[in-house]
């Protein structure tokens, strides 16, 4: 080789070193700035995404619209992992009851907040969706009409900006003989609210233009429990058992819920906290018993009961109380929500209302809650 | 011959010179860029900690566990003083249960929570207090609060304090 053709190819090594150190330092300068990027992204998401829902749960009642810069996906895994996904940021929201189809894109958010009381408050139950997703309530007889109609005027109205609908959940109520010749519409999602129907025939209702529309899911609502619903193909099948449910919230709760797995994480969420809310004004009625028997409460008539001595015939608010935590353990204990255990909750929360109405106010007694 | 090679060897050095400055130039550059970005995330965070402690005390504030909820209706930023001691004994007795504790660890986060009494007495009970094994720094929100005692029927003044560990 000619000293010559050395010289060139030195050069060309050289080049080639001087560029590879260069790409080398912009592709670590490009990694490090994804890395704060997303650094950047998760911490704003997760601050503003909590806010909201920290907004939400403090306002009882309320709902409120969500921009969606990102679409929000909403994951329940068994065992009650649940995260909520913007982008690639994660939030845990296990602690929180929240009803939430899988994803929610497109057009604003509406966040909806109904507090769940047994009959005081417990908890917040949340509920996500937006107008890209259509709700259908089916009913087929009179008595299902009823509960359609309460159900639709628990809903909360559109939100509205500046004379204009932001978002609002979208719905429609259909009777049954109608349902054959209802037409598909553009929606991201479509999901069926069947009340009182029989789950043998529900298979086959829904027409097979909406599965090629939209994704299709649904919930039948039956006297004492609850189906849920994916569709395949051009039907519906039933991939999980039946779960139960007492009272509207839950009702509302199984609409909003992706999935049976969500439902029974926000339902088993709730009842822990009835579980520890129950054992608190058991403590505070106890509480206030002692005070007046020892004369720190001058109403010597009030009455709240005796922790170790239990009225079977009369239950005192501290017995009805201490049913009400012993059933929440119980159903916490067991792998599935029962549903005569369900149905005990709600009678006991009507009883619990009356007692501290009737007992507790009336008498002018410091009231329990 | 030797003159060309001794010329080459100059450029050479030259070009290599060019480089040597011009990564230096380059480093620097970038060491006062990723530092501002450094400085630009450390506010944020900063913010974000701050928000969050906000958050902890409208939590705290809005607890079913705390609030003086009658008859479903429930009185804004007040504390029932039974159920506040009830509460505080509570989380005392399932130190050790796991779920208990995570329940209310995912609610409130590495923080403690006083609420002090003002009038007509003082007290200063520890409500909450879950600090990591280690922190930089602590930020401290407080907020009036209505005290309600069921036993007089009569509402004290207090305030509570929530100091969130970041």
């Amino acid at each position: 080789m000619t000293r010559k053709g050395f010289d060139i190819q030195f050069n060309w090594i050289f080049v080639m070193i001087a560029g590879a150190l260069i790409l080398g330092f912009f592709f670590t300068i490009a990694q490090k700035q994804r890395a704060l990027s997303t650094e950047h992204l998760q911490r704003t998401l997760a601050v503003e995404v909590e806010e909201i829902f920290v907004d939400a749960l403090v306002s009882k009642g309320t709902s409120q619209s969500l921009p969606l810069p990102e679409a929000l996906e909403f994951d329940c895994e068994k065992g009650c992992v649940c995260d909520l996904k913007i982008a690639s940021a994660k939030e845990p929201f296990g602690d929180k009851a929240i009803f939430a189809p899988q994803r929610v894109s497109g057009q604003d958010a509406l966040v909806w907040t109904l507090d769940w009381k047994q009959p005081y408050r417990v908890m917040n139950f949340l509920f996500v969706t937006n107008p890209s997703i259509k709700y259908y309530f089916v009913y087929q007889s009179q008595q299902g009409k009823l509960l359609v109609d309460q159900l639709v005027k628990g809903l909360p109205p559109p939100i509205k900006k500046s004379g204009k609908v932001v978002t609002q959940i979208d719905f429609g109520i259909v009777p049954k003989e109608n349902l054959s010749v209802l037409t598909a519409e553009a929606y991201d999602q479509v999901k069926f609210v069947f009340v009182l129907f029989d789950p043998n025939v529900l298979g086959s209702l829904v027409p097979a233009s909406f599965f090629r529309e939209s994704q299709v899911s649904a919930i039948n609502i039956e006297q004492d429990k609850l189906e849920f619903y994916e569709g395949k193909g051009s039907s519906l099948v039933m991939p999980n058992p039946p779960e139960s449910y007492a009272g509207l919230p839950m009702l509302y709760a199984a609409m909003f819920a992706q999935n049976n797995v969500m439902y029974e994480c926000g339902m088993r969420t709730a009842i822990r906290k009835l579980s520890y809310l129950s054992q608190l004004y058991l403590e505070r009625a106890a509480t206030l018993q002692d005070a007046v028997l020892q004369g720190d409460v001058p109403r010597t008539w009030c009455e709240y009961g005796n922790k170790a001595n239990p009225q079977v015939s009369n239950p005192t608010i501290i017995d009805l109380l201490s049913q009400q935590h012993d059933l929440a353990k119980k159903l916490m204990s067991q792998p599935q929500l029962s549903v005569s255990e369900l149905k005990k909750l709600d009678d006991l929360q009507a009883r619990l209302d009356e007692k501290n109405r009737n007992d507790i106010v009336l008498k002018s007694c410091p009231e329990v809650f | 011959m030797k003159k060309r090679s001794a010329k080459g060897q100059i450029q050479m050095f030259e070009t290599v010179g060019v480089l040597v400055i011009f990564f230096f130039l380059l480093m620097i550059g970038a060491v006062f860029y990723f530092r501002a970005q450094n400085t630009s995330l450390q506010r944020e965070g900063l913010q974000a900690s701050n928000q969050r402690a906000f958050q902890t005390t409208l939590k705290a504030l809005y607890l079913p566990e705390l609030d003086c909820s009658f008859l479903k209706m429930q009185k804004e930023n007040c504390i029932d003083l039974v159920k506040l001691q009830k509460f505080q004994e509570f989380l005392e007795e399932n130190q050790n249960n796991t779920q208990v504790m995570q329940d209310y660890f995912t609610e409130l986060g590495f923080a403690s929570i006083t609420v002090s009494e003002l009038y007509p007495q003082e007290r200063h009970p520890v409500l909450y207090d879950n600090p990591p094994d280690e922190f930089t720094d602590k930020i401290v929100k407080k907020s009036p609060v209505l005290l309600y005692d069921p036993l007089r029927d009569e509402y004290g003044f207090g305030i509570i304090e929530v100091d969130v560990y970041v």
